[in-house]
């Protein structure tokens, strides 16, 4: 279609979208909603009495903007009759103070302004003083913009450095530095952009005839559009480069310059001598500067793309794989009942043959037609083709499930696993495996001693050995036992909601009794059943896995806490890339389960003793009795330089924690006088944080104790954040990004959580550096969210992620990396250096 | 917040809340999402420590209305196919003409929202609200040309999403 038609579509579309209406009733009722819902979210504040100067001087600006009601109104104008301090406050916000004007006139702008704003000033109210200001702020001009910064960009102003980032605009004349690992690429208003390499400084200025670039040090590779006007130059310490259209890179340091023109031709011009340079030629002003090839010279970007783009491609393909069908969920197997009463392992799978081979030749299909792929994959697998299709042709014969299990023999251990499916088309079948030369029994009778498989009219049975095979075979279905048993019965509930995979154990019954004696102290003696199934549900995959216990829980498997409020996560933003947080029940019940059993190791309780006793610290006392069973870990912010980490903890008794914390500096710096911690504290805001650092600087803990928790952090900056996140509710629980990836168990609270989102790491990088949708795709893949639920006698772990069948999906066999892989080396692309 | 801010609220939220849910109906395409943001964008407002408006309350509350809108349809993308028809003033059209109008409003919203955050809230300015490149520039703080050239790199996205849809 022509772009020409989809331009007239698009207006056509958008005009539409413009000229709809909502409809008037609608938009009331909608408004009274949200009213009466925001009117309940702050119920107290309309009580509020004015009671002193203060609360009347908070009112001015509303005063002054209009939107006092006339009955404070009148209280207000009462009171400033009397009260002179206030009567002198409402004068200076009317007229302003003597700085505020001087600020104002030494912005740079045309005498038609200046005339407007003076005009403000003297008929309407100065409540609009605040927004006048502000509107002039915005009325510097932008030479550049910052189409990509990854680490360190920044610019440097006179207080101190201003970090850049992708869409932020660059002036003229301010000074564009790249730290150490860092990256960038700017689009100049002509349309050149200029890319830096790391360690990199330089500043555009403007002057009459053209836009310098003026290189302080490092590496630009610079494509220049086409100069209509003027010229584009490049001047570093000691050569100019001019240019009307070509893309050169220009390094510069100590010891000299080095230009090297990739397409087009560059003027270089150095002490005193012109020289014309074309493509593939470079040339240096200083003789101790090497000649480097072209190619590597610019191979820190290059690759990068190329990176990238095979990134992308792998990404699109594994998002295709993963839309091909998977056969309907089962709410009932034939198989089960074939299986015997003392069946203490049973794996079902959903028949995934015809998924494979489809996805197979997708994968086939998709890597002939991209060169990228092909040089990933290597050479066409003539192996993998085979076997697809003998996957393929046999599953055309079975039925659409196929079960392995394991039933405890005579010395009550579980054999090896038999392999049962339903059949569909025996003679096929039949024919088939004759074929492929495998021995095929029709009497069960006949099973010999070593691998057996039968085919009767309606199933198949492959066993590795014959003792498994009878122990299957050699009971009637009619009667079996299994079906009378709570493993069975737990079995059918699975089935019962829909079933994909299912893995099911039967620990009780698997364990031998001096198993169950080692796994006491752990808690783990009395596990019932393992039930972990797995399934598609409307595009996404579902995993959940529950452990049941045959009475209340105890030792390490009770440490986890019945699902709660987690209060910990808001101080959490939405934007986190990493979080995990759990409750535990009392913490001074868990030292005590931990101490009991790390002093089955020897010496472990002297040692304890004595590092008390020495120190004066009780670890119970002074540290576990005081915190709560609240906790929560993040990575929320910027990941370099140091990763913005951050810990929430539930604190009982602040105050004595805080002389542990303290009781703990100064035991560390008696043990380890080389540590030297220093504890300091500063007050921001009303929020006191506390910062325990080593003399010689370095990294730092920083914390603060706030509303029953204690907020730790990488930085003060970001323990005030995390606080602030708290205050406006702008929290990770409630993003719309978490409560999507949440499993649908309904509940709101968890007993442990792990999330994960790398995508919001990304996007910002992905949607400035290619063109392709692709690659914004990749950045907006859903988070990984792993929830745990801790009921009185089960424990059930859910989560909601995005791979196929088995949760790698058939790309994986095909040896494709996962999203998460992805991901993780998409963000080693960005950083790839030389 | 005190009680003079919450008066301020009030006011803002009485003069302005038909705009703001305007602004995203037209982004989300249906009221409920419209309903959603509008809520959103004024209990964000009422948690604020301080209010500071510029440079103006309505062009504010315009910016909060398209990035929660923006943000709303982002994180219902992968799961929304096609709205159904909603309460709308339309025009004569039959039912089939309508629906394809409303697909490819629905192409469109989704191109949109799958923009950068930057360029997406632009063409909605430009598009949806009929701002003009000179006023989005001065609320944004930006030249016009740097605006001109997102804006033309936002369409070209969206043409091939378009493009692509109307090839099938």
């Amino acid at each position: 279609m022509r772009k020409r038609d989809i331009d007239k579509t698009f207006e056509r579309i958008t005009e539409e979208i413009r000229n709809e209406q909502p409809d008037r009733a609608t938009v009331e009722a909608a408004a009274d909603r949200v009213w009466k819902k925001l009117g309940a979210a702050t119920p107290e504040q309309q009580i509020e009495k004015i009671r002193n100067c203060a609360d009347f001087q908070a009112l001015i600006p509303y005063y002054l903007h209009g939107s006092l009601s006339s009955g404070r109104k009148l209280l207000l104008e009462d009171h400033t009759r009397e009260c002179i301090p206030c009567r002198r406050a409402l004068k200076e916000a009317r007229h302003g103070r003597p700085d505020q004007a001087q600020q104002v006139q030494s912005r740079n702008y045309s005498v038609f302004k200046v005339a407007v704003a003076a005009m403000i000033f003297i008929t309407f109210a100065y409540g609009l003083m605040p927004f006048v200001k502000q509107f002039f702020n915005y009325t510097h001009t932008v030479s550049a913009m910052v189409e990509l910064a990854d680490g360190h960009v920044y610019t440097v102003e006179n207080n101190g450095l201003r970090t850049l980032t992708a869409g932020v605009g660059v002036a003229s004349g301010e000074i564009v530095r790249t730290g150490k690992d860092g990256a960038a690429i700017l689009k100049l208003n002509d349309g050149s952009t200029v890319e830096m390499n790391e360690r990199s400084e330089f500043v555009l200025t403007d002057d009459g005839n053209g836009r310098t670039i003026r290189l302080k040090r490092g590496s630009i590779i610079v494509q220049a559009a086409e100069q209509k006007v003027g010229r584009l130059y490049v001047t570093t310490e000691d050569c100019l480069v001019s240019v009307k259209g070509t893309t050169f890179s220009v390094t510069s340091g100590t010891k000299g310059s080095r230009v090297s023109v990739l397409s087009g031709e560059v003027v270089f011009d150095h002490a005193g001598q012109e020289r014309t340079l074309k493509p593939g030629e470079q040339a240096v002003t200083g003789s101790n500067l090497d000649q480097v090839p072209l190619k590597d010279e610019v191979a820190w970007s290059r690759n990068r793309d190329r990176y990238l783009q095979l990134i992308s491609e792998l990404e699109s393909l594994r998002k295709e794989i993963a839309k091909v069908p998977v056969p309907a969920l089962r709410t009932a197997s034939n198989i089960i009942d074939l299986l015997p009463e003392r069946t203490v392992f049973y794996v079902a799978l959903p028949n995934l043959s015809q998924n494979l081979s489809e996805s197979y030749k997708l994968f086939q299909q998709r890597v002939s037609e991209s060169p990228t792929l092909q040089e990933w994959f290597g050479k066409n697998n003539s192996d993998t083709a085979e076997l697809m299709q003998m996957v393929e042709q046999i599953g055309g014969y079975i039925g659409d499930e196929l079960v392995l299990g394991s039933a405890l023999n005579a010395a009550t251990r579980p054999h090896d696993f038999i392999a049962i499916a339903e059949v569909r088309d025996r003679d096929g079948l039949a024919r088939l495996l004759s074929a492929k030369g495998v021995p095929v029994i029709s009497d069960p009778a006949m099973a010999g001693s070593g691998m057996n498989v039968w085919l009767s009219d309606r199933f198949i049975v492959v066993a590795p050995n014959g003792e498994a095979f009878k122990a299957v075979v050699a009971h009637q279905p009619a009667d079996s036992g299994f079906a009378k048993t709570q493993f069975y019965a737990r079995i059918k509930d699975v089935y019962s909601e829909g079933a994909g995979l299912i893995i099911a154990a039967d620990v009780e019954n698997m364990i031998s009794a001096s198993d169950k004696e080692r796994l006491a102290s752990l808690g783990l003696s009395n596990v019932r059943h393992f039930i972990a199934e797995q399934k598609q549900v409307g595009g996404k995959t579902r995993n959940r896995a529950v452990l049941t216990f045959k009475d209340k829980r105890n030792g390490v498997a009770s440490w986890l806490a019945p699902p709660a409020p987690m209060g910990a996560m808001e101080y959490i933003s939405p934007e986190a890339n990493l979080a995990a947080a759990f409750v535990v029940k009392e913490p001074s019940l868990l030292f005590d389960d931990l101490l009991g059993f790390l002093s089955k190791e020897e010496g472990f309780q002297k040692a304890l003793s004595d590092l008390e006793a020495k120190h004066g610290i009780s670890l119970k006392r002074d540290f576990v009795e005081v915190i709560g069973g609240e906790f929560a870990f993040a990575v929320d912010g910027p990941i370099l330089p140091t990763p913005s980490w951050k810990m929430v903890l539930e604190v009982y008794d602040a105050g004595r924690l805080q002389s542990s914390i303290e009781a703990t500096v100064t035991a560390v710096n008696r043990e380890v006088p080389e540590a030297r911690l220093a504890l300091s504290k500063s007050e921001t805001n009303g929020l006191t944080i506390y910062t325990i650092k080593p003399e010689k600087g370095g990294i730092s803990i920083n914390y603060a104790f706030t509303n029953g928790y204690l907020v730790a952090a990488a930085s003060t900056g970001l323990v005030e954040r995390a606080v602030k996140y708290r205050q406006s509710g702008y929290t990770l629980l409630r993003s719309p990004k978490f409560t999507a990836a949440l499993p649908e168990d309904g509940s709101a609270n968890f007993s442990a959580v792990l999330y994960q989102d790398l995508a919001a790491l990304l996007s910002p990088i992905a949607e400035e550096v290619n063109d392709e949708s692709r690659v914004a795709t990749l950045a907006n893949a859903a988070p990984t969210l792993v929830a745990a639920y801790a009921y009185k006698d089960r424990v059930v772990v859910a989560a909601n992620t995005e791979g196929g069948p088995f949760g790698l999906n058939p790309a994986m066999l095909f040896g494709m990396p996962g999203s998460a892989s992805l991901q993780k080396m998409m963000h080693g692309a960005m950083s790839q250096k030389k | 917040m005190t009680f003079t801010e919450s008066t301020l609220i009030e006011t803002l939220f009485r003069e302005h809340y038909h705009q703001v849910f305007r602004v995203a109906y037209r982004i989300t395409g249906n009221a409920l999402d419209a309903e959603d943001v509008l809520q959103t964008v004024f209990l964000r407002l009422s948690r604020k420590e301080k209010l500071d408006l510029s440079p103006s309350p309505a062009a504010y509350l315009s910016r909060a209305a398209i990035n929660a809108s923006l943000d709303l349809v982002k994180s219902r993308w992968r799961t929304v196919s096609i709205d159904v028809l909603d309460n709308y003033q339309s025009t004569q059209a039959s039912p089939e003409v309508q629906h394809r109008a409303r697909e490819l409003q629905t192409i469109v919203r989704k191109a949109i929202a799958a923009l950068g955050t930057k360029t997406a809230e632009l063409i909605v300015m430009k598009y949806f609200e009929g701002y003009s490149n000179k006023e989005i520039a001065r609320m944004l703080g930006t030249s016009e040309i740097v605006i001109a050239v997102m804006l033309h790199r936002g369409r070209a996205r969206i043409r091939k999403e378009l493009g692509k849809f109307l090839e099938d």
